[in-house]
């Protein structure tokens, strides 16, 4: 099998930490989306007769909404995370000769 | 030129303003005149020396204490539903949060889509391909909060106009109310009415409580309507498909974190 070229390895390692900047973003933005949810409870903080059910509801949907974007920016940074990783084994591998020596490309 | 979300709520924010402002100034009246010119005007019978008043004292009080009472407890009753005048604005402003947010979860799910992205042209090998999998369960959370905020959006803007309904239809009940009340109590005042206008004052009150509490009655039943949306909402934010076990999907590292090649095998392997 033929060896990749060094300015091939380079590219595809660019690919990869963009990869893994992407995952960043996602996680940032899901910062932010759940920041903002927060900010959308609505608590009157007094008697709403007839509004009670209903903002009770909705403040628990945001609730769920905060729970899910708060997660998926832990899950989406675990990616990023990971993929920087990679990117930096496979770099620093490819520094220390470790693929030719394997023949593992 | 379309009428966006923006301008209808923009319409109906002027519009609750409106409301909120002459309801306000209403119930102030309610209360700083009109409930003390009652006080006057029943005071004025219970001590007025025409004869067959004097008479009739003993049947007329417990009507005039009646008429105080359901002064007092519509006057407490508006205080406590106008207490979130501002709900309105509340939703209707949160409804166009929900639909900016609606638009950053959309874009995510844009930014996440396969081909606009290189890394799975450059790279192969069993991690690489696993990393592939991981892929879409994101997109589907992604875009199942993009629907989420999408339909959070749709319902407090029309939850935001039921509740402008809802104090329009107090308003138009406070204002015949005003209006029936100061004439009945007028015409208690005039001497050889004063019988009929004491039983008038107490019809006006009596069908403006019977109103009152019949719109209590309908706004609270279709807010509890509305509850519904919320509800089939948290089942979307529950369902299992695009969040398993209730969470967003997990990000599954394990399978693809194997870079090296130190264990004797390529698990990402450059494409040549």
């Amino acid at each position: 099998m033929t060896q990749p070229t060094p300015q091939t390895i380079g590219v595809a390692l660019t690919a990869l930490k963009a990869e893994s900047a992407l995952w960043t973003q996602q996680s940032e933005r899901l910062q932010r989306v759940a920041n903002d949810a927060t900010a959308l409870l609505i608590e009157p903080g007094g008697v709403t007769v007839v509004f009670d059910a209903f903002l009770d509801a909705y403040n628990e949907v945001t609730r769920l909404y905060v729970q899910r974007s708060t997660d998926g920016r832990d899950s989406t940074a675990a990616i990023a995370d990971t993929l920087a990783a990679v990117a930096t084994t496979y770099a620093e591998e490819e520094k220390a000769n470790l693929h030719a020596q394997h023949r593992l490309y | 030129m379309a009428y966006a979300l923006t301008d209808f709520i923009r319409d109906r924010q002027a519009q609750h303003a409106r409301t909120a402002e002459a309801l306000l100034r209403a119930h102030a009246r309610l209360r700083d005149e009109v409930m003390p010119a009652a006080a006057s005007a029943i005071r004025a019978v219970q001590t007025s020396p025409a004869p067959w008043l004097v008479l009739g004292r003993g049947l007329i009080a417990p009507k005039l204490q009646q008429i105080w009472n359901g002064l007092s407890s519509l006057e407490g009753l508006l205080a406590t539903l106008l207490s979130p005048i501002q709900i309105p604005f509340w939703l209707w402003h949160n409804a166009e949060r929900w639909a900016r947010l609606e638009g950053e979860v959309t874009g995510m799910v844009g930014d996440m889509n396969i081909t606009n992205r290189e890394v799975h042209l450059r790279w192969h090998g069993a991690a690489a391909d696993a990393y592939d999998k991981v892929l879409p369960a994101h997109v589907a959370a992604a875009a199942q909060l993009g629907t989420s905020a999408d339909t959070i959006q749709r319902s407090l803007t029309w939850a935001g106009t039921a509740a402008a309904v809802f104090y329009a239809a107090l308003l138009a009940i406070l204002i015949q109310f005003t209006a029936g009340f100061l004439t009945a109590m007028a015409t208690a005042m005039s001497v050889p009415f004063a019988v009929m206008g004491i039983v008038a004052m107490f019809m006006v009150i009596s069908v403006a409580l019977a109103e009152l509490g019949a719109l209590v009655v309908v706004g609270t039943e279709v807010f509890a309507r509305m509850k519904i949306w919320m509800i089939e909402l948290q089942t979307e934010l529950n369902d299992n498909s695009a969040f398993p076990n209730r969470r967003w999907p997990p990000s599954r590292t394990d399978w693809f974190a194997d870079a090296t090649v130190t264990d004797g095998d390529a698990d990402w392997s450059v494409v040549r």
